[in-house]
């Protein structure tokens, strides 16, 4: 080529223009172009233009046709690429059972690998307040212990010397509440008595009346309350004239002076506020309530700073505030963190979520690499199609780029489906309310905190859109690339032609495998699951007592708001719960409509009986002197015999047992077989180990009672249960079992009254019947047992389609193998043999792979023998291994019609 | 019937005006000549790729000179595009008639 423009008289500089063109100019016209542009600054010369215009020219030539060239390489891209798209919709129709299989997988797999994010999200949003983002929570933390220590109202007042990074502090206290109001009955409340700068700080106002003022927390001031939405409609029917009727909180009257909009549930799920003006303590300090201290940083201060300050204001006050010295730090965290007992860090940070972040995103990577193995066998099935489209033209790119268009359909679809039960999911499960379950307290959401908000957000819509491109790459791309890669087309046409061509190699094969012993191991978790919750049931009809007939109840013996009680006087608080839970005793027992009556810390087939470790005596302290893993429950004189059991030895608690420290227990029968081999136990003694350095005292065996239902949801060995006494007013709150004539339900109203006539401060916090008590957690090892099946038939379908895809292709490739053995006189069952001996080997590795690894999640979960796993486990896997076959038995049976006479003639 | 763009009509005329020497230098430079518009290479050469797939232009490559030259395209008007660009003429020159004089006095006005 001619280059006048690089002669003596060309401009300088034409170089570096001609090699700009070139790095700016591409494509098939690049040619022409580029030597169009030098014959045009060459004939501008020959017209005498400055050497200046000419390079003006050639850059604005350069730059225009560059620009155009480019916006009609953008044109015909676009144009090919909705062709592509229109073919990878078709295709993904024609193979619906394949597709359905891929989009299952990744939507399972992409809400699952962006729930930890999303999670994190919704509990560490900001306050939905006018800047929310501006209020931090104020805590203790304990270096050592690694967790956070709850604050007092001391410290709170140390704070309060005029910091700069904080406009102002405050301090709320949480309680719960009997709020009984002039329309009759009352109901328990969760509420929150606040200091002065509250709703300054929120900025929030009042939907009716007002906030509290300064006028409200002097020491003179009556008494007054702010009600929440939902109490106002429930308790008020919405009626507008509620601000200054009264209300009786905890027994002590409050004038209404305002209704907080919907919503606002201070601080985390509370829906009513008093002024926090407690009584002095005799030294004249305020006594040491557990508060939660809270503030808003002032115009311009950062975190960082705030927290130099505090930690500096508390290094001076925290010996004589904590009495723990220097060792306990301040921290000041987003409000929503104030209630983790983790460190202040954001969630994502802390290296659990890490873990589970992984976790996630390998149930994901599992996903897009079993949806990878079914594109690649699909792609195997299009061999003829793929080797025609190349014959006619068509690059790899091309290709590529269809395949890519496939799978980001259906990574799109998966996407969206995702997303959508992400937002959906955790508002449906908090919604629940289970037959029996809370039956007093309402839906989980209610006690869900109330800046939860589960709508997507734009960062999770991001982060989902993100996984699902790299899903399609991962499942979509990177097989179509190695499929259409020179050597392996080839093998694709070869195989076309039935003749023995690409293998899929080894990783399918393993991803097998591996798929079936994760769905073994998942349904040892799902079996043990199910297991504890079938002999739980069982547990409960082999009880001595038909739990069907008993109300369970939990009351709140004291509700008095702090400004009430007198910090002198803790002794009377004691008393007047005592007096309390005799009296709601007595009154139940007198009712008509009651049976029996049993009070205690915990009732039969609660989940929550405390666990220890006991020893007997006499007994020698060697290594091998048997340890007792025992659940243990504190009860009232007359437990037994309000329940209706009969002691089967020795006798039942009475007041001789409270006098004093309590030395006597009652154990069950299951004790009495396992630690004294059914041997008289009465007079015997045992002591709880605790520390081994200073164990408990010794407790006199005094009665055996029947089993009663200590071990919740039997997923733990039973050695036994003990039963303590308590003395009256012990513990709050209080449980009680009503044997009831009728319905246990009906009599939930005159529970109602009784209480109300007993002490309008007893708070009713639950009632439902007894065979419901252990509902909540019945519901969570629901929940569990359902994700666990879901997993299983997300990865059992991924496995069977996977199988079905590598038998059909292995059957496609040895057709004229299988017909030169059927020429060759081989039976049916050979051939069988020839065709699925590799599935079946895959399945049967993955079973073993999953065996142990069942029976050691069973084992860790529930506490069944060794023939009641197997009992559990195997019909299980004789159903994977039965569909497993299925999926082999479509291309075996194609196997066995191959005519000797046609496969050889191809 | 075919619709032509200002453009499109401006490098068909060249095509008539260059006869057998019209490739994409002819054309910008004849264009810039009778237009005063300078239009890059690129733009001629993507506005022709569209009219030879619509049937209108057609195209040939030479080497300029003796030996190996500078490479050009050569085009030529197909009967298709020899129509569409008479039939654009005609829509303007109809849609014109009559009215010249009086955008003329419109212009004058405006000018003052």
């Amino acid at each position: 080529m001619d280059e006048p423009t690089r002669g003596p008289g060309a401009p300088r500089g034409m170089r570096l223009l001609r090699w700009l063109a070139r790095l700016l100019v591409r494509g098939p016209a690049a040619p022409v172009l580029l030597a169009e542009f030098d014959e045009l600054a060459e004939r501008d010369g020959e017209r005498g233009m400055s050497h200046g215009r000419i390079r003006r020219r050639y850059l604005a030539n350069a730059m225009g046709s560059a620009s155009a060239v480019w916006k009609e390489a953008v044109r015909h891209g676009c144009g090919a690429s909705l062709l592509d798209a229109r073919l990878g919709l078709r295709l993904v129709r024609k193979t619906p059972g394949l597709t359905a299989a891929s989009v299952l997988a990744l939507s399972i797999g992409i809400p699952v690998g962006l729930a930890p994010w999303h999670l994190a999200g919704i509990a560490e949003a900001d306050l939905p307040v006018l800047g929310g983002d501006r209020i931090r929570a104020l805590r203790l933390w304990s270096p050592e212990e690694h967790s956070a220590v709850p604050s007092t109202l001391g410290l709170f007042h140390s704070l309060q010397v005029g910091p700069s990074t904080m406009k102002e502090v405050a301090a709320v206290r949480v309680g719960r509440f009997n709020l009984g109001s002039s329309r009759g009955g009352s109901a328990l409340v969760d509420g929150g008595e606040v200091t002065e700068a509250t709703f300054r700080i929120l900025r929030v106002s009042a939907l009716l009346g007002r906030t509290l003022l300064s006028d409200d927390f002097l020491p003179e001031a009556p008494a007054v309350a702010v009600l929440g939405e939902p109490v106002w409609r429930a308790r008020f029917a919405g009626d507008s004239s509620v601000v200054g009727q009264d209300v009786w909180i905890g027994g002590v009257p409050h004038t209404v002076v305002g209704v907080m909009p919907a919503g606002f549930r201070f601080p985390r799920t509370q829906d009513v506020w008093m002024p926090l003006r407690p009584a002095l303590r005799a030294d004249g300090e305020p006594p040491e309530l557990e508060v939660h201290i809270f503030g808003r940083l002032a115009d311009g201060a950062t975190t960082e700073a705030a927290r130099a300050e505090f930690e500096a204001l508390h290094a001076a006050s925290a010996e004589a505030v904590s009495g723990r010295g220097r060792a306990l730090q301040i921290q000041v965290t987003p409000f929503a963190r104030a209630f983790s007992p983790r460190r202040y860090g954001r969630i994502a940070e802390e290296p659990d979520f890490f873990l589970l972040a992984l976790s996630a995103l390998a149930v994901l990577a599992v996903a897009c690499v079993n949806v990878g193995m079914l594109v690649f066998a699909r792609i195997t099935g299009r061999g003829r199609e793929i080797a025609v489209r190349t014959a006619l033209g068509a690059s790899r790119r091309r290709i590529v780029g269809q395949i890519a268009v496939e799978t980001g359909v259906m990574a799109t679809v998966a996407v969206g489906v995702g997303l959508l039960l992400l937002s959906q999911l955790p508002p449906l499960l908090t919604s629940a309310r289970a037959p029996g379950l809370v039956q007093t307290l309402g839906p989980i959401s209610e006690r869900m905190p109330w800046w939860y908000d589960y709508g997507l957000r734009w960062t999770t819509v991001g982060l989902g859109l993100v996984l699902g491109a790299v899903s399609a790459i991962l499942a979509g791309i990177l097989p179509a690339l190695r499929m259409t890669s020179g050597k392996v087309q080839q093998n694709v046409q070869r195989a076309e032609a039935g003749r023995s061509g690409s293998r899929f190699g080894g990783i399918p094969g393993l991803l097998i495998v591996a798929d079936v012993a994760i769905v073994v191991a998942v349904l040892g978790f799902a079996s043990a699951t199910a297991s504890a919750m079938v002999r739980a049931e069982v547990d409960q009809r082999e009880m001595a007592i038909d739990a069907r007939d008993y109300l369970a109840i939990r009351v709140a013996l004291s509700t008095t708001p702090t400004s009430s009680v007198d910090p002198r006087a803790p002794e009377d608080e004691r008393t007047r719960r005592a007096e309390r839970h005799e009296s709601l005793l007595r009154a139940l027992a007198e009712d008509p409509g009651v049976r029996g009556v049993a009070s205690g810390g915990v009732l039969p087939m609660h989940t929550h009986h405390r666990r220890g470790d006991v020893e007997l005596d006499p007994g020698p302290r060697a290594d091998d002197q048997p340890h007792y893993d025992v659940r243990s429950a504190r009860v009232y004189p007359g437990f037994f015999f309000g329940l209706g059991v009969e002691v089967t030895l020795g006798r039942p608690f009475d007041l001789r047992d409270l006098d004093g420290e309590s030395t006597t227990v009652i154990i069950n029968e299951d004790m009495m077989t396992h630690a004294f081999g059914n041997a008289n136990p009465i007079g015997r003694r045992i002591r709880f180990l605790g520390n081994p350095d200073s164990p408990g005292p010794w407790l006199e065996v005094v009665g055996v009672v029947p089993n009663l239902g200590m071990h919740g949801l039997g997923i733990e060995k039973r050695f036994g249960g003990i039963y303590l006494p308590m003395s009256a007013g012990e513990v709050s709150p209080l449980h009680i079992a009503v044997r009831t004539g009728g319905p246990p339900l009906e009599f939930i109203p005159r529970l109602r009254t009784l209480l109300n006539e007993v002490d309008s401060e007893v708070g009713l916090v639950s009632a439902l019947p007894l065979d419901q008590v252990k509902e909540e957690d019945w519901y969570l090892l629901a929940l569990l047992t359902l994700a666990g099946a879901t997993l299983i038939a997300v990865l059992l379908a991924l496995a069977v389609s996977s199988l079905y895809a590598l038998t059909s292709y292995a059957v496609s490739q040895r057709t004229r193998e299988i017909g030169i053995r059927a020429a060759l006189g081989a039976g049916d069952l050979s051939l069988v043999a020839v065709v699925a001996n590799r599935s079946i080997a895959q399945v049967a590795t993955g079973v073993l792979l999953g065996m142990p690894v069942a029976w050691h999640v069973f084992r860790s979960i529930a506490v069944d023998g060794p023939v009641a796993i197997l009992a559990a486990l195997i019909p299980g896997v004789c159903l994977l291994l039965g569909v497993s076959l299925i999926a082999c038995a479509g291309p075996t049976l194609r196997a066995l019609r191959i005519e000797p006479t046609e496969a050889l003639r191809s | 019937m075919t619709y032509l763009g200002e453009f499109e009509q401006l490098i068909l005329f060249s095509i008539v005006a260059l006869g057998d020497q019209a490739y994409g230098v002819a054309i910008r430079e004849s264009i810039e000549e009778r237009t005063g518009r300078a239009v890059s290479s690129g733009s001629i050469y993507t506005a022709l790729g569209r009219m030879q797939e619509r049937g209108l232009v057609s195209s040939r490559v030479e080497r300029a000179g003796e030996g190996p030259g500078r490479p050009r395209k050569l085009y030529e008007l197909q009967p298709a595009g020899s129509r569409a660009l008479l039939s654009a003429w005609d829509t303007m020159q109809s849609m014109a008639a009559g009215l010249v004089p009086r955008l003329e006095r419109m212009v004058e006005a405006a000018d003052g």
